[in-house]
Formats: C-alpha cells, structure tokens, sequence
C-alpha cells in the first residue's frame, strides 16, 4: 500500500501547536482569594450545630480594674440557650525583685478557683448581658469566660468597665497556635496585662516573646510554659517589660492551642486616662487597613511590628484621601528589623510630652480631609499594626490600641448597646462599588437601613446615630461585595475603634491594589 | 519371549522364490501432499528384487489423486484414506485394525527411495541376526554420498544420539551391521506379530519421537534393533507444514518427556524423572542467555502437556508393565553415559570441518551463535538492561519497596486473604458488608504460587511492573522479525521515565499500567490482524500466531480479568488505546481489523468483569461514578504542562532538554517507514499524543472530573513513543535504502544521538540503588505511636496522591479516608462504596470546616473514630516525597475543635486524638443511642460514659465485655442482623441507633459476647466466583496449549 506522510503530518503538527497555544491562554479570571489564615472572629451560621466564644481579659473582684461584662447577641430566629463557663483565677505572683529586675526564671503560678458554669438564654433577635461578678460562685481576680450554645450564628463581645475607662471589643470565636500584638505599652501609670488561655484538654506548651526599644526580649520565666487545660494566665507585662513606650509582643505555642487578650489600663483613678482590650492577632499578614483613619488632633499613631527574626520588612504606609485634591501623598516607606517595630504619627505631638516618634506623616495631610490608611509589606514579609492613641493628662482624648483589619468579608456584626458610634466601611476593590445594608435586631425586633453605596477603594463613615439604631441591638452589616469594617464605640472623649467579626461563610482575604502614582 | 523370526515364519504364508520361503512384507506410506518425487519413491517399491511384498498407501489428501499415481507403478496396492491431523504414527496404526498380519511391516516416509534390494537385505539380517526392528542406511535424495542418518544411541533422558555428524559423507565407515538404539520411521522394517504386541506407535504422540518411544519398548520386550548399511534408502527430507518452527521442537521435547515418564520402572523413575524435570529447566532457561524465551515457553508447554495426560501416562505404564521382559538396568547399561545435549555442547566437531574449526568444542560454536547476528543485539541489550534494572533497584530488592502513596503493604497472609475474601465483613472504612475485591482472592493464590513470600509477591507486583512491561513490548515487536526492532522498543520503554516516577510517587495504577498495557496492545494487534500480526495491511510475521478468537477472547479477557481486580483505571487506558489504534490507522490511511478488534475487546472485557462479577455489582453498579476509577485526586496539584508532557516529564517545571530525544527518535518512522512499519509508527504517535492530549484536557479543566496522575496518562505515551522509535529503527533497517541518496541518510546520526539523550538520565538516576524513592515511610513515624487497636478507626484526610488509603472526595478536592488503624494495610487500597452514611460523614466535617461546631470528636465518635491523620507529605522527612499541602482551612477547622488533641508526629504529619471517642464497639451509659436520630444526639451536650469492648480475634469480628443494666451496647457499623449478641449466653436483637449504627438495648447486667456471622450464601457466591476462576484458568491453558504459530 501506498504511504501518504502528508495528513499525519498536518494533524500531529496542528494538534500539538493548537494544545500548546490554547494552554498559553488560559489563564484564570481573577477571583477572590480564599482567607486561609486564622482568624479570631468568626461567626457562625444558623445551622451551625453550636458557637464557641472566649472572652478572656478581665477582672471580676478585687480593685474592679475592668470589671468583665459579657453581651451576647442572637440575631437568628430562634432562642440561644448558651452555657457560660466562668474561669476565675487570683493574680500571679510578681516576678520582679526588689530591684525590678526580673525575677529569673522562676515560672509565673496563679491560683486557679473553681469554675462556675452558668446557663442563660437569649431570646431570638436580640442580645443579653451578664457580669460575670455577678454570677453566683465567682470568686478571684481576674475571669475569663468560655461561652457555648447552641446558636450557631451567636455573637459575643464583652466590655470592660473599670476606673481608668470603659472598652468593648468582640471576643475570640478561635483559638490560635500564635497571637500576635503590635502597640502595648509599660510606660508611666500604664499596666498592660495579657492574659492567656487554654480552653482544652491538653497542656498548651508557649513561649512570649516582647519587642521593645529596638530589642527582642525572651524571658526564662515566659519560655516553655505549661499552661494546663482549662487555665488562665493573667501576665502583667509591666512587670517584665519596664517603662517601654511601645512593646510588641508574640505569644506561640510549642503545642497546645490558646487564645491571647491584651488589656491596658492607661492612668489610674485619679488621673484616668483610659481603659483598651483587644484579642491579639492570630496571624501575621503582609496587608493592614484602618478603615477609621486616625484623629489628626490627637497624637495618634500606627505602629508596626515584624516579628521575624531573620528578615527584615520593606513597608509602605500609605495614605489614601477621601477627597481628591489633585495631588497625591507619597506613602511613608520604612525598613522595620527583625524582631522590632516602628511607629508613624498622624495626629498632632503632644506638647507636653517628650515622646519622640521616629517617623511624622503629619505634615504631609492636608489639614480637615479625612483620610484612612493601608499598611502593606512590600518584601511579603508578613507584619502586624496597630492604631495607638497616647493622650496625657492634659489631652481631651483617652488612650488606647486596636488592631487594624487583614480581611474583609460580606457579613460583619457588632453589638451596640446604646445607638452611638460610627461605622467606617472599606470597599478594597478598584473596579465596581459595593451596596451595603445594615441591620439592627433589637428585643425581637428586626430595623433596616436604607442601602448605602461605597464606591471602589474608597470608605464610608456611617454614623449609627443618624440610624436610629435602638440600644441593646445586634447589628448586621451586608454588603454586595467583600468590605473591611471599624466601629467606634464611645464619644469623641472616650472611645476607640475596633474591628468587628465576620461571618465565617463569607471571609475572603483582604486585597487592595497598590495606588498607581504616574 | 518372543519366538524365533524361523519360528515364526514358518507358520506365516510363505511363497517358494528359487527355493527359499520369502516372508510377505507389507510397506506402508502415509502420503501427505506429495509432489512429482512421490512417483520415484513408489517406482523404487516397484522394483525391489523381493518377491513376497505388498504395499499400502495411506492418503492424508483425496484418495482419487493419489490412486491415478499409485496405479501406474503398483496397481495392486491398497490404497487408504487418513487423517493428516493424527501424525505419521497413529496413521501407521491404522494396519493393527486388520485381523491378518503380514511377516513384516516396511513403515516407509512418503519421500523415500529404497535401493532395489534394500527389503530382502533387511529381512535376510531380520533372519540372520533375529532382530525385530531393523532400518536402513539413509543418504541424502540429491547427493547419496552424504549420510542423513545409520541408527540412533540414546541417552537416559531419552535424546537420541546420532551416529554420524551432519553432512558426514559416506565412506563406507558405517558398512558393518550394527545394533543400535533407535531407527528413524524413515524406512523401518518391523516384525508384524512384535508390532502387535506393542499396540504400535503411541497415539498421543502422533509424530516426532513415535520411533524412539517404539524401539525403547520394543528393547523393554526383548526385541533386537539393528541397522543394515548395505539395504540403502535415499530420503528427500521433505518437511510437512505440520513440522516447522517450535511445534517440531515442541513435539520433540514433550514426546520424548512421556516416553521417559513411562518407559522407566518405578524404581529407574524415581531416579530418572527428577534428573529429566532438572535439565529441562536448565535447558529452558539457558535459552534465556540467547534472548531465546521459546525454550523456556517449550519446557512449561512439555510437561504441561504431559501433566494434563497423567491418565494416560499411567495406562501406558501399565501396559509396558506387563509387556517388560528386560530389566531398566539392561536398558540402561546400552544407553549412551551422560546426556546427550551437554555431550554434544563439550565434544569436539568431527570431520568436513577445516582444521581450526576441528579444534574448538561445540561450546565455542554456541557462544559464537550467541555472540553473532540478531541475538547479539538482543543479548547485549538484556544483559545491560538487567544489570542497570538489577543496579538501579538494589536497595528495593534487597531492603523493601517503601509504602508510599498507594503502594499499599502486603501485610496479609494466604490464609488471611482467603478468610476475608470469603467473608462479606469489611474492615475498612465505615463498616460495609459486602464482597470484598476479587484481588484479595488473585493475591491468596499468587501467595500460594510464591510459597507465602508476601514480600517477594510486592516486590514482583510493584517493582517487576517495569520489567514485566518491557517484556511485553519485545513481546508485541517480536513478529516484526528484527532485533533490532525489538531492541530499540524495549529499550525506550525501559528508559522511559514515567515508570520510575510512579515508583517515586507510589502510584501503583501506574506501575500496573506500564506493565500491563504493551501487552493489551500486543492483543489488540493480534485482534486486530493488522500486519505483522495478521495479514490486513501487509503479510504476516514469521512469529505471529494463527488467529483463534476463542483463544484470543479468553486469553485477553482472563488477562483484563486480572487487571481489573487490582486496576480498574488500566482496563479503561486498555479501551481507550483501542479507540487511538483506530484513529492512528485513520490517520496513517492503514486499514485494520475493526470489527474483529472491537469484537475480541468486547467479549474480553465482558469476560473480565464476569470473573469479578460480584466485586463489580457491590461496589460499581451500587457507586456509579468516576471517583471509583479515577479515585479523588485533587486539582490543587499543579499538573505537568504540554510541552513537559511532549518530553514524558512528569513533574511540573521539569525542564530538562534530554527529554527531547523521545520524539525525536519517534519521528524517524514518519519520514521513512513503508508499509507496516509507516501504520505502527502512526499509531504510535497517536498514542503518544493521545496521553499529551489527556495531560493537556486535564490541565485546562474541561472535564468534570480529575484525571490521574502524569506518570499514569503518560503510560500510553510511553509505550507510543517506543514502538513508534521502534518502527523508526526498522525503517532505517530496510526502507531508508529504498530512498535516493540525500538529507535522509543523515537521519541515523540523528537516531542515534536521540537515543543516546534518553538513556542517559536513566544511567544518572541508578546510581541512588532505588530510582528516587523515599528512604522513609509514613508508617516509620506512625509506629512511635501507640498499639493498633482494632477497637478503632482512624479518618485520613490528605490529597489522593500522597494517601495510602484511597477514600471519597472531601472538601476542595481532598481525600478522606477511614481505615482501621494507624498502620498501613493490603485492605487500605479499597474502600467500600458509598453510602448514605458516608454522605453523613462528610456532612459532619464540612459543619467543622465551616466553623459549625468546636465539638468535632463528639459527632465523630459515633463513626468510631478515634483518630484523626492530617497527611501533606507521602513521606515523612527527610525523604523528599511528594508534598501536597493541605488548605489552612481544614488545619484550622481541625485545631477549633475542644475535643480533639493534636500531636505532631512529623512535619506534615499531624494527628488528633478524638478525646470523644467511643470506639467500634462499646457500652455506652447516660445518652441512648438506639433508635435515636444522629442529628439529635450531636446537636446535644449530655455526657456518655464510654467503656470499650475486648476485641477477641485480630478483624476486629468478635468482641466480649461485662455489660453495666442501664448501657447500651453501640457498633460503629451500618445497621446489620449479621451481628450476633449472646447476653449471658441468651441472644439479644439487634437494633438501629443513630440512623445508621448497630446498637443492642439488653436491659441487663452480665457478660456480652459479640460475634459477626457471614451468611452461607454469601460463601456459596464466592464458591462460584473461585469455581468460574478454575474454569477460565483451565480453559486457557488448554487452548494455549493448542496455540500454533502462523507458517508463511
């Protein structure tokens, strides 16, 4: 027969070029990515068979520094019947000598009481509050409460009460093998204290590690500690870190997971100056947004800390006005070692202080346009900031600390207990806008805003009080495209901002272009 | 004893010739097909100077043809018809049907010229000597001066030795009278009355040896056997069709082995036989060093043959019992010393040759053979296979192949695989009752073959895949008469890299793949006629095999039949190299046997899922989907792209140029070959991009489900890639001369630098003595851990490829799997098939993931799960392995839960200790679990007190324990009457619990024994299943034994 080489040929030849060509143009739409970080605040869904919570800074006897207020909101249609377990501890023994050296490495002991568990019910569509003094069989210093029910879409924030200052913030839906903290501070009349918790039924082995004055500090006493099931561990860093103006910490684990809260009492009775908790970080990320911005009449700042301890980050803070002006801000770059952090004011310096800031990006915002900021690593090395407000006496403004936010998400809760405070919502993406919908479920009640529109990478501050927003309300807030929220709770005088949990279903990591500056 | 010839004569009718009594002699022919000779040999008859002979003429053709011939030169002969298939003894038989016997019989060749006076020499030295069998000096037809043969020696093992060496000339140096062993059916006088008393020529043997068994045992009856020199026949050694290639040799060896298995008494037998088993061995295999298999293909034929006549070999015994009148150690003492083979190896060459050639042994001769021609080729490329093979695998055979991804261990002994093949109580996954797969049973038998050397059985199943599939494409290139041809396919397959990265990667699908398919396309080939293999598109090789579709059905159908029991994914590569023969021979314009192909592969296939019937109906019919072919594979991990896939690289980024020589070679043939070497070649190719095309579908996402792994779709490319080089050697053999002087003679430095690209990585990689295998083993790390337990069950979540056990696909593409303990097993290879509990399963991790619940243990327990394995690496470091991460999203949904402890057991390895469990089977006190909704009990908080139950037997099917009034007793096994409780030696029934659970309620105090009971029937479908395996298995030796290689 006779060979005819020629269609072979052709087709081999056609079908080869044609595969590698097509492969060439595949190339994938882009999509949200997926949050593959831990994360701390994480709602649940309605058909979720449970909610756990930790709240875990706070006190519930002695001097009444904080004294721990849970609230719980149940925004689903059916009663919560959740079970809260207190865990009371007394103060540890302090570790400083008589010199205020630190006391070797004698590891910290806490007397642990007995835990109490109590039930409470939330009904359907509204929040509860229980204080945990309260609570019969309480005892000790310090608390902390582990909430289960049988609400999967259940909400905890607690909020501290003490004679320095109120704060509020979200609990801990999560544990973590690492917690992360930028922007505390030991600094004259101020106590910070981090407490940590290990809710399950194996010893959690940690290490803590604090940053401060440009040095990585590991204490004996804080590495390799044993923290059995079920304890709390109240550390008070002023003890181990003296007089600091900021200090970084990280908390990790050998094994064991735990769950890390920092609570800093600024002032004292007579002189108050403010009260902050705040849950650590349970990871690092390369991407940090205050969608609040930060008060320019107040010496407020952004501190960032790299934790690595091999590789130093490459960090652009930039500046994003609300208002065009026509020219645009240079982001502030800085260079941040291993194991150190850097801070960069906005607000004005405090005259009366002495306290001297590395960088000032205060000079470079126009005055009265409000403005919200992005911190980003540029080298991919991961980091974590913070927004930190240091008044004096002299200050109309209380002081305090709170994380940024590294994700965004479609549904984000708060509870408001009066209906003050403002919402400022961040829409990262830079080619569509996004509709927001906010709702408040009050004593059974469902309340519903009009929809607000946030255009691309831009943010929309949100006055609650404009809203109406009953007291005692579990907001929801909706939103057709992935947002980054911050609540501000309080007045102008007293209060701060604070991230809000997400709905677990529709967290996506948080992505913000570059600004593009030809 | 026997009378005397006078004796006997004399009662005999005798005719008075110038005054002697002449004894009638018959002679008889058996003409089969013969020519214009014929008339020589008949005239020869004719005029023999013997007055008192007959001659009758036995006709294997039409009686009317050979009668026309006959009658013209002995027109009183008798003319009979035979049959041609019975041989030349059993035709001859035919005159021990008569009542009356002439004095002597004269079995003559049809091809024979007897001298004139050759019958009354042979009959006057019958007289003189009082011989019984006496032959003839046969010469050469064309040349009478060379002798072809003067009587046969013989040695124990019943060779027959020679007297003269090959064309020896006639000098008269074997004139003398001789008595001798053997004398050939070439021209035989016989006493008729000794012929009688011997029933004959032995009719299984038909021909070939018929002469040497007949004078063996006409020796045992104390008969003489001479050879006359001066009675001279003239023989034309006209082969029949019957008698060429192995089926001579093949008669030969198994005739002469049952005339040794009979001949002997017991006691030389005992002896004897042993010997004769042992050199046929060695005869066999040293047919190995010439890259000759048909020796070794004759010796199982032989006394296989022999074997499945054992009712005949013992009547013959009998027989020749009552015949002997000579002792074994007479016959003994006249056969030649030694063996004639090794002999005839060692003596020195006899006379014709010239002097140096006189000097060497004939053992220089066979190693000059060896080393000469075709076979050199063949034996280089062996050896130096083997030696690299043998190298590059030491430390496998010597230490262990590693169990990696699903290179599973064979932990089971034959006996174990037998029990749970019969029983219907899977110990696997959630529980199932079922038919477990019909390799439990395949792997029970090859045990029983390899004396229980389980580990010998893994190291042949996994690591003898290459080898096996190297054989197999030389197998498929041997009708392409060329070792060349041979040579370069097995060696590209060989060199390929897609088998040793399945080793790497522990893809056993892939190894049974690379082993299995050149042989399903060397079946395809024969289906399909195509030339070499058949006679569609050209002629048929010399070595092909005449079409049988009987045979050619059960054997590819018993061959499917097997893989599918281990390998259900290479059945359906099988198909779809079928389908890409076709679209090759489209493209190459080549026609081919379609039907005939499509016929043969349907009836197989059918055949092969009949011998796993009840496999199949439990587990595919019940689970109709792909995952139970293709497993779950995840997408997440990044295939090769097409350009690596071009170079059969299968890893992703691989980037190294040495894997352009595979279609470079391959693409010789597409600008030189003719005729069938120019179809193969095409198909080849098609084959090759059939599995680039697979990678290049499966990379792009268009199907809706994940494809295999590369080295498992680059098998078919592979294989493509070797016969299509192969093709491309053979055109450079014989069609590049056809081509006019030009560019194309450049064409072999081209070959041979590609060649040289492709061997030279799989030199580098031999050097690590296990081709890149992990050193370390998962299982190496998970022994730290505590004991197994069989009162647990272990959930392993991790990517498809790195998991032991295969298991249902879980979130984002992730495999879950649940086995019953922390160790590797056999069994982890299957899982049951889906059900609606598994569903359940899946329902309770995604609640985890999803944030749904931090009491994961407590909704795990009622599954007995005790242990949860997150698994990332195939093996543990510092072995390098493969390395698929699992998504932060599982890890973090496993590290919320409150009730699971996590403990590292290595990088990439973690395990969480379910702090709930309850176990497979427990009391359980303070929460009811029987004919309780699951959902209810997890949405619950109340406690349970657990206290597990003494397992009894190591499956995990008996158990016993004290039981407290108010507990229940919970099986973490779907709802089940096969479980069987005695409380107190009372029977308690069984009930449902938790929607899909065993539970019992007994209400009371006291000591439960637990036992699961298979059902008979289930025993009697098994029964049947082993009984239609014994069926085929018969059926196909039987017809392979019955195979015949094409004549041409």
């Amino acid at each position: 027969m006779k060979v005819t080489r020629w269609p072979a040929f052709c087709l081999f030849a056609a079908l080869i070029i044609a595969a590698i060509a097509m492969e060439d143009n595949n190339e994938t739409t882009p999509k949200e990515q997926i949050f593959e970080r831990n994360q701390a605040l994480l709602v649940g869904e309605d058909t979720d068979l449970s909610a756990t919570w930790y709240c875990v800074s706070g006190t519930v006897g002695g001097s009444g520094i904080a004294d721990h207020e849970i609230l719980i909101g149940n925004p689903s249609n059916s009663p919560a019947n959740s079970t809260i377990i207190v865990i009371p501890v007394l103060a540890p023994k302090q570790l400083t000598t008589d010199d205020g050296v630190m006391g070797g490495d004698e590891k910290p002991e806490t007397l642990q009481l007995t835990s109490v568990t109590t039930e409470v019910t939330t009904p359907e569509r509204s929040m509860t509050s229980i204080t945990l003094s309260e609570i019969e069989g309480v005892n000790g210093e310090y608390a902390a409460a582990f909430i289960q029910s049988d609400v999967g879409s259940l909400i905890v924030e607690h909020r501290l009460s003490g004679l320095v200052g109120t704060s509020q913030a979200p609990c801990a839906s999560n544990a973590s093998v690492e917690w992360n903290f930028a922007s505390g501070t030991t600094r004259t009349g101020v106590r910070e204290i981090i407490s940590v918790f290990n809710p399950f039924p194996d010893n959690a082995v940690l290490d803590i590690a604090f940053t401060a004055d440009g040095r990585t500090r590991r204490p004996e006493a804080y590495s390799g500690l044993v923290l059995p099931p079920g304890n709390l561990l109240p550390i008070d860093i002023t003890d181990v870190v003296t007089l600091a103006a900021t200090v970084g910490a990280r908390v990790e684990t050998r094994i064991g997971r735990i769950i890390a809260e920092r609570m800093i009492l600024f002032g004292d009775e007579f002189q108050p100056l403010g009260l902050s908790t705040e849950i650590g970080s349970p990871s690092l990320s390369q991407l940090w947004a205050f969608p609040g911005g930060f008060d320019t009449d107040f010496p407020s700042s952004v501190v960032i800390y790299n934790p690595s301890t091999s590789s130093e980050a490459e960090v652009d803070v930039e500046i994003i006005l609300d208002i065009e002006t026509g020219s645009y801000i240079e982001p502030i770059s800085i260079r941040i070692k291993p194991g150190s952090s850097e801070e960069v004011l906005f607000g004005q310096r405090d005259e009366n202080t002495e306290e001297t800031y590395a960088l000032d990006a205060s000079s470079r915002i126009p005055r009265g346009i409000p403005y919200w900021v992005v911190v980003r690593s540029l080298n991919k090395v991961p980091i974590v900031s913070e927004r930190s407000i240091i008044s004096s006496p002299n200050s109309s403004k209380t002081s305090g600390s709170n994380l940024g936010t590294d994700f965004s998400g479609r549904e984000h809760f708060a509870i408001a207990t009066n209906g003050e405070g403002e919402l400022a919502i961040l829409h990262p993406a830079d080619d569509r806008l996004t509709l927001v919908h906010i709702y408040a479920y009050s004593q059974g009640q469902v309340y519903e805003s009009q929809v607000f529109e946030v255009s691309a990478k831009s943010r929309k501050i949100i006055d609650l009080r404009q809203l109406g927003i009953p007291n005692n309300s579990v907001l929801r807030i909706v939103s057709s495209e992935p947002v980054s929220i911050e609540r501000y709770l309080g007045s102008e005088v007293e209060g701060e901002w604070s991230r809000l949990p997400v709905a677990g279903s529709s967290l996506v990591q948080l992505e913000i272009e570059p600004p593009n500056y030809e | 004893m026997f009378t005397t010839v006078e004796e006997s004569t004399l009662e005999e009718k005798t005719t008075d010739h110038g005054g002697t009594l002449m004894p009638p002699v018959e002679i008889v022919v058996v003409a089969h097909d013969p020519d214009e000779w014929f008339k020589e040999t008949l005239g020869s008859f004719a005029v023999q100077n013997y007055p008192n002979l007959l001659v009758t003429i036995l006709s294997t053709g039409p009686v009317d043809q050979i009668e026309e011939i006959v009658s013209e030169y002995l027109p009183n002969s008798e003319i009979h018809q035979v049959d041609s298939d019975h041989g030349i003894g059993r035709n001859l038989n035919a005159v021990l049907l008569r009542e009356e016997h002439p004095a002597f019989y004269l079995f003559c060749h049809h091809d024979v010229s007897l001298a004139p006076d050759a019958v009354r020499l042979m009959v006057e030295e019958s007289f003189r000597s009082n011989a019984s069998i006496i032959g003839p000096k046969v010469v050469n037809w064309e040349r009478p001066n060379e002798l072809l043969d003067v009587g046969y020696g013989m040695d124990k093992l019943g060779h027959p030795i020679s007297r003269i060496e090959k064309g020896e000339l006639d000098q008269e140096q074997y004139d003398a009278v001789s008595e001798v062993f053997v004398v050939s059916t070439t021209a035989t006088l016989v006493r008729a009355d000794l012929f009688v008393a011997l029933g004959g020529f032995d009719e299984a043997m038909g021909m070939v040896g018929e002469d040497v068994d007949l004078c063996w045992r006409a020796k045992l009856a104390g008969a003489k056997v001479l050879v006359v020199p001066l009675a001279i026949a003239r023989h034309r050694e006209e082969l029949g069709s019957y008698q060429v290639g192995d089926s001579k040799m093949l008669n030969r060896e198994r005739h002469r082995v049952r005339t040794v298995l009979s001949n002997y008494g017991p006691l030389h037998s005992f002896l004897v036989i042993p010997q004769a088993f042992l050199f046929s061995i060695l005869q066999g295999l040293s047919g190995l060093l010439a890259g000759n298999f048909s020796r070794l293909k004759i010796f199982f034929r032989a006394w296989g043959w022999n074997f499945l006549r054992l009712k005949s070999l013992f009547e013959r015994r009998k027989r020749i019992k009552d015949l002997r009148q000579v002792p074994d150690s007479l016959v003994r003492s006249i056969q030649v010393g030694g063996i004639a083979p090794i002999k005839r190896l060692f003596a020195t060459v006899g006379n014709g040759l010239n002097s140096t050639e006189i000097s060497r042994s004939r053992f220089h001769l066979f190693l000059q053979e060896i080393r000469s021609g075709p076979s050199r080729v063949s034996l280089s490329f062996l050896i130096t296979a083997l030696i690299v093979f043998v190298f590059g695998s030491r430390h496998l055979i010597t230490r262990t192949v590693p169990v990696v991804g699903d290179l599973v261990p064979f932990n089971l002994g034959v006996r174990e695989s037998f029990d749970l093949w019969f029983s219907n109580f899977w110990q696997t996954g959630i529980g199932y009752e079922g038919t477990h797969p019909t390799a439990l049973g395949v792997i029970g038998v090859l045990g029983v073959i390899f004396w229980g050397s389980m580990g010998l059985l893994r190291l042949v199943l996994t690591l003898g895949m290459i080898p096996i599939g190297v054989l197999g494409v030389w197998f498929f290139l041997k009708p392409f008469g060329s070792a060349w041809v041979k040579t370069t396919g097995a060696l590209i397959y060989f060199v390929a890299p897609v088998s040793y990265h399945s080793l790497v990667s522990g893809s056993w699908d892939g190894l049974i793949l690379f082993g299995c398919l050149p042989w399903a396309l060397m079946f395809l080939g024969r289906a399909s006629k195509s030339s070499p293999f058949g006679s569609i598109g050209g002629s048929a090789g010399a070595l092909s095999y005449e079409s049988d579709i009987f045979r050619e059905v059960l054997t590819f159908g018993f061959l499917l039949g097997l893989i599918l029991s281990f390998s259900p994914l290479t059945v359906v590569v099988v198909i779809v190299t079928m389908v890409l023969l076709c679209v090759g021979s489209i493209i190459a314009g080549w026609p081919l046997g379609l039907n005939r192909m499509a016929f043969i592969i349907c009836m197989s296939s059918i055949l092969a899922c009949v011998l796993n019937l009840p496999w199949i109906l439990d587990n595919f019919v019940t689970d109709v989907s792909w995952t139970s072919i293709f497993h779950t594979r995840s997408p997440a991990f990044k295939s090769v792209d097409v350009l690596g896939a071009l170079r059969l690289s299968t890893e992703a980024g691989e980037n190294s140029i040495l894997g352009w020589g595979f279609p470079a070679l391959a693409f010789v043939p597409m600008l030189l070959a003719r005729g069938e070497r120019w179809a193969w070649a095409v198909r080849g190719w098609t084959l090759y991009l059939g599995g680039v095309a697979a990678i290049w579908v499966g990379g792009m996402g268009y199907l809706p489900m994940v494809l295999p792994r590369a080295e498992v779709l680059l098998v078919p490319s592979a294989l493509g890639l070797a016969v299509a080089s192969a093709m491309g050697v053979g055109a450079l053999q014989r069609d590049l001369q056809s081509f006019r002087l030009g560019w194309r003679q450049l064409i072999p430095v081209t070959a041979v630098a590609a060649i040289t690209l492709v061997v030279l990585p799989i030199l580098g990689s031999s050097f690590s003595g296990d081709w890149g295998m992990p050193d370390d083993q998962l299982d190496d790390v998970l022994s730290y851990q505590e004991e197994d337990d069989v009162n647990s069950r272990v959930l392993w979540v991790g990517d498809d490829d790195v998991l032991t056990p295969i298991g249902q696909q879980f979130n984002e593409g992730f495999t879950i799997a649940v086995t019953s303990n922390l160790h590797s097993s056999f069994l982890d290879r299957w899982q049951p098939p889906q059900r609606s509990v598994n569903d359940l399963l899946l329902e309770t991790l995604n609640l985890a993931l999803n944030n749904g619940t931090t009491n994961l243990g407590r909704l795990l327990a009622p599954f007995g799960i005790t242990d949860v394995v997150l698994v990332e690496r195939s093996s543990p470091l510092p072995s390098k392995g493969l390395v698929v991460e699992i998504p932060e999203s599982i890890k973090l949904a496993l590290s919320r839960q409150l009730d699971l402890a996590k403990t590292e057991i290595a990088p990439g390895v973690d395990r969480y200790r379910n702090l709930s469990s309850l176990g497979f089977a427990s009391f359980v006190e303070g929460d009811s679990m029987i004919e309780r909704e699951f959902r209810t009990y997890a949405s619950g908080s109340q406690q349970v007190f657990v206290s597990a139950l003494t397992p009894i037997d190591t499956r995990g099917r008996s158990y016993k324990g004290m039981i407290a009034p108010e507990a229940d007793l919970y099986l973490a096994f779907p709802y089940s009457s096969s479980w069987k409780v005695a409380l107190n030696g009372e029977a308690v029934q069984a009930s449902p619990a938790l929607d899909w659970a065993t539970g019992f309620s007994p209400k009371q105090a006291g000591l439960v024994e637990l036992d699961y009971e298979t059902s008979r029937k289930h025993i009697f479908l098994m029964v049947l299943q082993c009984l239609l395996w014994l069926f085929a298995f018969l059926s196909l030796l039987r017809s392979l034994a019955a195979a015949k290689r094409m004549t041409v």
